[in-house]
């Protein structure tokens, strides 16, 4: 395995050594607040994330996927009194109980499709229809602080994400190593190689000799230890910690998490999804303590373009949905509470008999962080920022004045 | 057949791989591909490469420190020169309008193969797949075969230049002998093939005749080319495949026309340039009909080619062919340019397992899909797939690259997977590691 890692990746601003800071200046935003966006993709699953438990009509319509009661192995964290956390994400329990996370739930950009690409793109660049805006919102957002000495926009990856690209210049960043390769990109490698038999063949018995079958399959077996060290995330959130922190670093970070769009065998307490959660959690955490004192001026931001289907398919998941969860977390959020104005789960109440029902539009959440976050004014938000948003409230009190 | 297809598959099978804007313009596919042919012209990337005569030159120029210095000095020199002509070459392919072009090349320089295995060979070899084999694509046979054995990579790589007769001058005042390599890679890799019905002695005759062959590294003047000398050459006749020849260099050349022209060649060559285009088991009805054209033209080679054109088989919907790495990374350059620069092109290609060079026989890298689909490269090939749609810097739609790459060759599964991808760059990843992508 050890081959692998050496195909270098271009485009780093970095000196050398795994986290050196880029050797570009960056500006001081006003009050030295720090913002980082982390961009879930693939549609995060807001119902498991965040499992309204008490709803009457949960348990029946996650069959499967329901978790257990708090209190129960394996159980959901209450929050409150309806809702709870999946166990996964423990670390943001811990920041909700200490006033420092918040949940917005049954939230979703206007997008009600459910084509991936079409809905990252509108998470993305922020737009409220099919006018196209070719750049990203935070781009704008970016262009709207302070004009001294730019940019203080830091893209964590390969490549820049849509929503960091547009007129401001922002810096990248990527670690020396390769993206590891997801077990839900694997699970649909298999489905495309699955009429060819040479080619599933050499696929399957490389699986199998990597020790990756059981988990890319979801064949039952034991659980695989000592697999790829899932250090993507982390790593990260690391790097942008350590850039956030410094005096002469960026102020705004973006970095994405892939393999959210959890088909086949989801999980429920474990598994594949919740996996993928406590790598988020442990990033969240990462973040606070790598920040150090940074931490009370800054907020975190999960977005993803959709959730999923509230009941589950036939492959034991859950297929592309509308209403998610997203969290803001840090010292700078008044946070200990989910906001939702909770629709239901009933059949009735779901968006077209099938998903959670979005109730509060996802933009509130990014102008109440650009408003009172990044002090930007609330008419150059409506106008450049999230144009055509003017019908979309504030999202109020979100962030700690 | 639908005109579409045809026009696909000339641009997978016959060219590198289809790039944007490319299949979608190619009105006559076999007329478009033997126009490149004859044309065979030279890809502009490749203009400014140095001669082999500058590379020796420079390289003995070195004058500073000790020996070892030099030595060292010397060895990076050729390393970097290697570098920079292998990423040309893979340039070159990823950009060339004239695909076909490129894939012959690739195709004869890895029948001719040679490989840096020392240092000596090291400065020689990137030079050879474009001074001895390119020229001769669109010629006969025999002119191919003589240029490149005459090069000094093939003669330093199979040990023809320090090969002596030993009844010559040479041979009789130091006791050094006859190498047979180079004589019995001819007979059995590049001309007759291991069941050409050639047998020991000819081995002998053949590399008798070879004697003298060698390269001018010595010496004020050393410039690295071919040099015949006769004090290294084994006096006397040689009787080889059931003819005599004579001592000299001339002779030496027409021996190895006539291997060019023995049926045994025209059988093996045409199995080759199937199995190649069409199948690693080839039709037999295209190996007798190319096989019949070889023997009947000289081996011209154009002819050659318009032969395999005009075989119903070559025209198959059916992709048969598993992509080599290097024709995996050819062709994803194709289908998703980017800039990637010469140290990642060769990581990948060293991920894969196909670097530049480093064939591991004469035989040259293998073409089959059963000795590149290990388990191991399996997962090299998903990895490298998966990383270079990772970090292509614009998003481009999956299913557009999809379109313009394989067009009506891509099946309704990988549609779908395509379609259905989480992310654009999941969905380019699954583009290139589609079964019809993974062939041509």
């Amino acid at each position: 395995m050890v081959s692998r890692r050496k195909f270098l990746i271009g485009g780093a601003c970095c000196a050398a050594g795994a986290l050196g800071l880029p050797k570009i200046s960056f500006a001081s935003v006003p009050g030295d607040k720090r913002f980082v966006l982390i961009i879930l993709r693939g549609g995060m699953d807001g119902l498991a994330a965040v499992p309204p438990f008490a709803d009457r009509a949960y348990r029946e319509v996650r069959g499967p996927l329901a978790l257990p009661e708090p209190g129960r192995a394996g159980g959901a964290l209450a929050l409150d009194k309806f809702f709870g956390l999946h166990p996964a994400l423990a670390p943001l329990a811990e920041m909700f109980r200490s006033g420092e996370m918040a949940v917005v739930h049954a939230a979703a950009t206007p997008y009600r499709e459910r084509s991936h690409f079409d809905g990252q793109d509108l998470l993305e660049r922020g737009g409220g229809g099919a006018n196209g805006a070719f750049d990203g919102w935070l781009n704008r957002a970016l262009g709207l602080l302070t004009a001294e000495h730019k940019p203080v926009g830091l893209a964590i990856g390969q490549k820049i994400p849509l929503v960091l690209q547009g007129k401001e210049k922002v810096s990248s960043w990527a670690p020396q190593v390769l993206p590891e390769v997801e077990t839900s990109f694997l699970q649909r490698v298999d489905y495309l190689y699955r009429d060819d038999v040479l080619l599933r063949t050499a696929l399957l018995d490389g699986l199998r000799s990597e020790n990756m079958m059981h988990e890319a399959l979801g064949e039952g077996g034991p659980q695989a230890s000592g697999l790829r060290p899932r250090i993507a995330l982390q790593t990260a959130a690391a790097a942008a910690a350590a850039m956030l922190r410094a005096d002469a670093g960026p102020r705004i970070a973006v970095f994405d998490s892939r393999g959210w769009d959890t088909h086949a065998n989801q999980g429920a307490a474990d598994g594949q999804l919740a996996r993928q959660m406590r790598e988020l959690g442990e990033a969240v955490a990462t973040l606070k303590r790598e920040l150090g004192a940074v931490w009370k001026n800054t907020a975190v931001i999960t977005v993803t373009e959709f959730g999923r289907t509230a009941a589950v398919n036939g492959t034991r998941g859950t297929d592309h949905g509308t209403a998610s969860a997203s969290f803001i977390a840090g010292g700078a959020v008044a946070g200990g509470r989910v906001i939702a104005d909770w629709p239901g789960l009933e059949k009735r109440k779901l968006y077209q008999g099938r998903d959670l029902a979005p109730t509060t539009d996802l933009r509130s959440l990014l102008k109440a962080l650009c408003r009172d976050h990044l002090e930007i004014p609330e008419r150059d938000i409506d106008k450049i920022v999230f144009p055509g948003s003017g019908g979309v409230r504030v999202l109020e009190g979100i962030i700690r004045s | 057949m639908a005109e579409r297809t045809t026009s696909y598959l000339a641009a997978n099978r016959f060219g590198l791989g289809a790039r944007p804007d490319e299949a979608a313009v190619i009105a006559e596919p076999k007329q478009w591909l033997l126009d490149q042919l004859r044309e065979n012209a030279l890809p502009s990337v490749l203009k400014k490469r140095p001669a082999t005569a500058t590379i020796v030159r420079e390289l003995r120029s070195g004058n500073s420190g000790n020996k070892n210095e030099r030595r060292r000095m010397a060895r990076r020199q050729m390393r970097a020169t290697a570098i920079d002509e292998a990423a040309a070459g893979l340039r070159a392919a990823a950009e060339t309008p004239a695909p076909f072009v490129e894939r012959l090349v690739f195709f004869w320089a890895n029948h001719f193969s040679v490989s840096a295995k020392n240092p000596f060979t090291t400065a020689f070899v990137p030079n050879y797949q474009r001074e001895a084999i390119r020229p001769k694509l669109n010629s006969r046979f025999a002119d191919l075969l003589l240029s490149a054995v005459s090069h000094p990579a093939m003669l330093l790589y199979l040990d023809n230049a320090q090969s002596i007769g030993p009844a010559s001058r040479a041979g009789r005042r130091r006791r050094r002998g006859l190498n047979e390599n180079l004589a019995r890679e001819i007979l059995e890799l590049h001309t007759l093939g291991v069941d050409g019905g050639y047998r020991q002695d000819d081995v002998i005759a053949l590399a008798g005749i070879l004697t003298g062959w060698t390269v001018n590294v010595r010496g004020e003047r050393a410039d690295g080319s071919f040099q015949f000398r006769s004090a290294m050459h084994e006096p006397g006749k040689k009787r080889l495949l059931g003819r005599v020849y004579g001592e000299g260099l001339a002779e030496g050349q027409r021996a190895l026309r006539d291997i060019a022209l023995h049926p045994a060649t025209a059988r093996h060559i045409a199995r080759k340039i199937a199995a190649h285009f069409i199948s690693d088991a080839p039709p037999k009805n295209a190996v007798a009909r190319i096989e019949k054209t070889f023997s009947a033209t000289g081996g011209d080679l154009q002819a050659v080619f318009r032969t395999l054109l005009e075989c119903e088989e070559s025209w198959s919907p059916k992709l048969q062919k598993l992509k080599t790495p290097q024709e995996l990374l050819i062709s994803t350059l194709r289908a998703a340019p980017s800039r990637i620069s010469s140290e990642q092109m060769l990581q990948a290609l060293t991920l894969l397992g196909q670097v530049p060079y480093q064939a591991p026989s004469p035989k040259g890298y293998p073409d089959t899909a059963d000795a590149w689909l290990g388990p191991e490269a399996m997962m090299n090939r998903i990895e490298f797939c998966h990383a270079y749609a990772s970090r292509l810097p614009v998003s481009r739609s999956p299913l557009a690259v999809l379109e313009h790459a394989l067009g009506p060759l891509a099946g309704k599964r990988t549609r779908t997977a395509v379609a259905r991808a989480a992310s654009a760059e999941e969905g380019l990843a699954l583009v290139l590691l589609s079964p019809e992508f993974q062939r041509r």
